[in-house]
């Protein structure tokens, strides 16, 4: 009886314009690899991945949402019981894609606090910035200013760059999730999962008890 | 050249009521009808250039002297030029293209070509049209088709705000229309599949609206790179049996399914293990949540619940258990069913997202879809899952069999965690008994490869389709057994046989003797019998099944028959193994 308590599950949404490269960030993340020919999402692809930092641990649970405005009906789903929205951009094509960056997050303004009693708190990822070397001085200036003026008109504290391409910055983000999340948060569950060893014969359902609970949670 | 006939002169009209060696007497009819020939062809196998497929181009004539790689290299030559897509700026490129589609809003706004640049194909887009438009105007009725000179054939749809045009110089697409009455049924079909892949992306009101609030709307913009492949994919698989720039060249299966009638390909299984799958999609539908679970769940976190207990599968309307894209096993309400075409168009989707990434296996995937003959107006939710089996196994040796792909629909868009539950409890009974787990991998290892001509041992038949007529599904045998090789050449020439066996005018077989005014079970049967150089093609059909073959060596009319007769009783006798029927009903 002394298998370990699963790590807790942490749900995270990535949100942002169509190929602005949001399933190569998480195939980059999860698997190590790269593929400059990723297909388009359909609908949203449910990515899990236990992924621990000093001596934390989590097991995450990724919506990989697909950027397109015909799918846009559906991502309330998505968000709903979020904890990280990442919301990203394309450093390669930056005022088409902030654009689609600001839609959501107002979205997310609007619809993310009312349902759920945790708040979603949001990331600005700007990725492909393996690209941004192509860019002359000038524009790079013009982005910069760009990016810069968006974050304050957004509260947004941080910009995270990363390139899915040659994998900068994905492993910092990820680890960044983790280092953000309150001590509380694991402190409640660790101390939940102990609760229930207590009146649980089998514990091997016990991470299945809380994932079912986060699932019941999001069918209402 | 084409040198095949069909014997109609031998028919005889006779009523019998013999009862007794139905098999030698049908034998000997077929025999009868064929005639005996005896003529040795050379059994050095052909490229598609050599075989004339494509015989209005002048890229193939041919040298009888040029060795087997000049053949190679001419062959290639002439696919990237005739047949394989191009979406260039060059002029005299498009124009050599043997087939083309385009899709154009009624405003003349070009929605999809297959080939050639914008600049290119705007200038048709006007006078397609221009045409239509005329024609609808004096006639008051849309215009269907237009045949140009002996090889060039037409085709339009009109649907909503959207016209699809086709343009074939292949012979074996213009020639269906001649010979068959169901006018240009081929082709109206391909542009068909082409609307109901826009539909089952944005579904019928989507359409609609769109077009409704402006009448140049731009298309284009809604659909993604995905869609634009997945069409170029679409045509060229209709067309050729093969894919565009895929490192799998072949798309043979999807041909096959279109040239039957949308029919659906099964895979061999035994009855247990099917059964078994059966079951398992069954009683997933009948899941509920663990109530004692749920006890200790809500006293756990303080939260009350209701008494009721709840199905977790309640929104789920189908349940596909699939296997290299071939159905498996297959869960449906009593009262509702998905037709063929929408199954294969949820299989193509399906397909296509894995395309680029065939390992990336670890995600589910929730996509909406309209299925456009189910309900063109709304869409479903598809739950999908990769499951390896292989990963459970222990096999000491590194043989994979591929992937099992989980298919549940759901009606409701939120559903998705309740799916994903049906998903985790569906895989834990794959995998709860061990003797069945083991079954179902060694099952699956062979399915792939359907050893159907080694298991029957006709070693004069080299290819082979047979279709069950009730259920609309068939099998087919590898296509590696053609010509040895699984390549693009062994591709064109099944596609061109087999089209040309289903365009060439049947004879019926009636069975000449006897005095009784019975119908006898011979009498519906119709065969077709054809010759193309060193290739024999064989179809006997009747209500039940349909059977075509080739051969590609100098075979005895005798021989073959005999063959086809043993695999048509091996289909019969296995019919169980072979097709998923209707799958179960909940």
């Amino acid at each position: 009886m002394s298998s370990p308590v699963p790590p807790p599950p942490y749900k995270v949404v990535l949100l942002g314009d169509s190929s602005v490269g949001k399933t190569s960030l998480v195939t980059r993340f999860t698997t190590s690899r790269f593929n400059q020919h990723t297909a388009n999402t359909i609908g949203a692809a449910f990515i899990t991945k236990e992924h621990s930092v000093d001596d934390r641990k989590v097991h995450f649970e990724i919506w990989d949402t697909a950027g397109q405005e015909r799918y846009r009906s559906l991502t309330p789903m998505y968000y709903r019981n979020a904890r990280v929205a990442l919301v990203c951009f394309d450093m390669d094509n930056v005022e088409e894609s902030l654009n689609t960056a600001k839609y959501w997050i107002d979205q997310l303004a609007v619809n993310g606090g009312t349902d759920s009693s945790v708040p979603i708190r949001i990331k600005l990822v700007g990725n492909k910035r393996d690209l941004l070397q192509t860019h002359e001085d000038t524009r790079r200036q013009e982005e910069q200013e760009a990016i810069e003026g968006f974050c304050s008109e957004n509260d947004l504290e941080q910009l995270w760059e990363t390139s899915a391409k040659d994998g900068h910055g994905v492993n910092e983000l990820f680890d960044g999730i983790v280092k953000d999340i309150e001590e509380d948060f694991f402190t409640e569950y660790y101390q939940r999962a102990e609760d229930a060893r207590g009146r649980s014969d089998s514990l091997g359902q016990l991470g299945f008890i809380l994932n079912r609970r986060e699932a019941n949670n999001n069918c209402c | 050249m084409i040198s095949g006939y069909s014997s109609d002169e031998n028919v005889e009209e006779l009523n019998d009521h013999s009862t007794t060696q139905d098999e030698e007497d049908l034998h000997n009819i077929l025999n009868d009808l064929i005639g005996h020939e005896h003529r040795e062809v050379e059994s050095t196998p052909l490229d598609f250039l050599e075989l004339n497929i494509f015989k209005n181009e002048e890229g193939s004539q041919h040298d009888s002297d040029t060795n087997s790689i000049l053949a190679e290299e001419s062959a290639k030559l002439f696919f990237d030029r005739y047949i394989q897509i191009d979406k260039g700026n060059d002029e005299p490129l498009f124009h050599s293209k043997l087939k083309h589609f385009f899709i154009l809003s009624s405003a003349g706004k070009p929605v999809y070509s297959m080939n050639g640049s914008d600049d290119i194909i705007i200038g048709y887009m006007g006078i397609i049209t221009t045409i239509i438009s005329t024609f609808e105007e004096n006639m008051q009725e849309d215009i269907k088709s237009i045949t140009v000179g002996e090889d060039v054939k037409i085709v339009a749809l009109t649907k909503h705000e959207l016209i699809f045009v086709a343009i074939t110089k292949i012979g074996y697409e213009s020639m269906s229309s001649s010979n068959n009455h169901e006018e240009d049924s081929i082709l109206v079909n391909q542009l068909n599949n082409l609307y109901h892949y826009l539909l089952s992306i944005l579904s019928r009101p989507t359409l609609e609206k769109n077009f409704h609030n402006r009448m140049n709307y731009d298309l284009r913009k809604v659909l993604t790179p995905l869609d634009f492949h997945n069409l170029d994919s679409l045509c060229f698989k209709m067309t050729y049996g093969l894919q565009p720039h895929g490192s799998d060249p072949i798309g043979f299966d999807y041909f096959m399914s279109q040239l039957l009638g949308s029919s659906l390909q099964n895979i061999k299984m035994t009855n247990t293990t099917r059964t078994q799958l059966n079951n398992i999609l069954l009683s997933s539908k009948k899941l509920k949540e663990d109530k004692k679970e749920s006890d200790k769940l809500s006293s756990f976190f303080n939260i009350k619940r209701d008494d009721e207990e709840k199905y977790i599968a309640e929104d789920l309307l189908f349940s596909f258990l699939a296997v290299s894209s071939k159905i498996l096993s297959y869960l449906k309400p009593k009262n509702h069913n998905l037709s063929n075409e929408d199954i294969s168009l949820l299989i193509s989707m399906i397909e296509s997202t894995e395309l680029h990434e065939p390992d990336s296996g670890e995600g589910d995937l929730w996509m909406p879809l309209c299925m456009p003959q189910f309900n063109q107006n709304g869409f479903l939710y598809v739950f999908v899952k990769k499951f390896m089996l292989s990963d459970y196994i222990d096999t000491g040796h590194q043989k994979q069999c591929p992937p099992i792909t989980i298919i549940l629909i759901s009606g409701n868009k939120n559903s998705f965690f309740e799916m994903q539950e049906i998903s985790k409890y569906i895989i834990r009974k794959l995998l709860k008994h061990e003797s069945f787990k083991l079954k179902l991998y060694k099952e699956l290892l062979l399915s792939t490869k359907l050893s159907v001509l080694h298991d029957i041992k006709v070693p004069v038949i080299k290819h082979f389709v047979y279709k069950l007529t009730k259920t609309n599904q068939y099998i087919m045998s590898d296509i590696a057994h053609y010509n040895g090789e699984r390549n693009i050449n062994s591709c064109i020439q099944l596609v061109y046989f087999y089209s040309m066996l289903r365009n060439t005018k049947v004879t019926k077989v009636f069975k000449p003797q006897g005095s009784h005014k019975i119908m006898h079970p011979f009498s519906n049967k119709k065969l077709t019998y054809s010759k193309w150089n060193n290739v024999t093609g064989f179809m006997l059909c009747d209500d039940t099944f349909e059977f075509y073959c080739l051969c590609t060596e100098g075979v005895d009319s005798k021989d073959l028959i005999s063959h086809s007769l043993k695999v048509i009783k091996w289909c019969e006798k296995n019919y169980k193994r072979l097709f998923i029927g209707n799958g179960v009903s909940f």
